[in-house]
């Protein structure tokens, strides 16, 4: 007599099927872990940024020597601090009355403060910008 | 004698049909833990983030008005001559009414205190918070309260009346905390 019913290969097809659905569902999390991780890093970098333009707008504008202003460098050497993954950089350029990069001064400066961190397996940058004038 | 074949489960089809179902539930009752926890965890997370980011803009924004500092701050994160002192108390340079703006934790709360200083034998003249009136000090009220953000842990202030570092921590009140610091340049 024909028995109706699943075999066992039908039932463990199924099984797996259903294990791999959700598992993939499960793999979502770890992504948007570093969706958030990511966004946050983002706004310790932008407060970093600010912090390092507080310091550059107070100087004088013939003070602001044209090039890499201040180079690249961690924030704090203290590796424990959250602050240590980030480096900074300052650059300051020349520019002209319709704000491209000019190689004489024209009296507007434009300083660019960089900061740059690893995100897992590749670098993120945020830059924040602004023109000083003479 | 049993001559009709009988319809029903073997007991080794219940018992695999038992064990499969028990996988399934188990499979599913702890996604939905695991999908519930991380979405707690993650939702705090993204709120220590947005609590953090408006203490610290908001105290900044302010910070960088202000005309004199009545709190005395460390002057940095290694200057222990001074206590750290978690609250900041500024005169308001958004307006020339003599208000002072105080930031402070109570709890986790981050509040803002509007005050004033007068003489007692005076009230109606506000005045500096340091002024002397023949060897009195002002006394100093309240105005209103306002709150800023939750969750917070800490508020350190760091440096001198034109330059101040600025670092908020907050928490979800577990093991999770998010740290966010500037500096600010006074303008005035």
């Amino acid at each position: 007599m024909r028995r109706r019913g699943f075999t066992i290969l039908e039932l463990l097809i199924a099984l797996s099927l259903f294990l791999i659905g959700m598992v993939s569902i499960l793999e979502i999390f770890p992504v948007d872990r570093n969706l958030l991780n990511q966004t946050m890093h983002s706004t310790q970098a932008s407060f970093l940024a600010q912090e390092q333009m507080e310091q550059v707008v107070a100087t004088p504008y013939s003070s602001l020597t044209v090039g890499t202003y201040l180079p690249n460098a961690v924030v704090t050497t203290d590796t424990t601090s959250p602050y240590s993954i980030y480096s900074r950089q300052v650059t300051v350029d020349y520019i002209n009355s319709s704000y491209a990069v000019s190689g004489t001064d024209t009296g507007l400066k434009r300083v660019t403060v960089t900061i740059s961190w690893q995100e897992r397996t590749f670098m993120q940058y945020s830059t924040l910008t602004t023109y000083v004038h003479s | 004698m049993f001559t009709v074949k009988r319809r029903a489960f073997t007991l080794i089809e219940l018992l695999v049909a038992i064990a499969v179902s028990s996988i399934l539930i188990v499979t599913a009752v702890s996604m939905y833990t695991l999908i519930r926890n991380s979405i707690t965890l993650d939702q705090s997370r993204g709120d220590m983030e947005q609590n953090a980011n408006i203490a610290l803009d908001r105290l900044s924004r302010d910070l960088r008005q202000t005309p004199d500092v009545v709190t005395v701050l460390p002057a940095s994160t290694t200057d222990a001559s001074v206590p750290k002192p978690h609250e900041i108390e500024f005169e308001d340079g958004h307006t020339n009414d003599l208000t002072y703006r105080r930031y402070y934790l109570n709890g986790s709360v981050l509040e803002l205190d509007t005050k004033e200083y007068y003489f007692a034998s005076n009230p109606a003249t506000r005045v500096k918070w340091n002024a002397t009136s023949g060897g009195t000090s002002p006394v100093s009220a309240v105005i209103s309260t306002q709150d800023i953000a939750d969750m917070v842990q800490t508020l350190n202030v760091y440096g001198n009346d034109s330059v101040m570092q600025v670092e908020v921590i907050t928490t979800d009140g577990g093991t999770q905390t998010f740290s966010l610091r500037t500096t600010v340049e006074g303008r005035n």
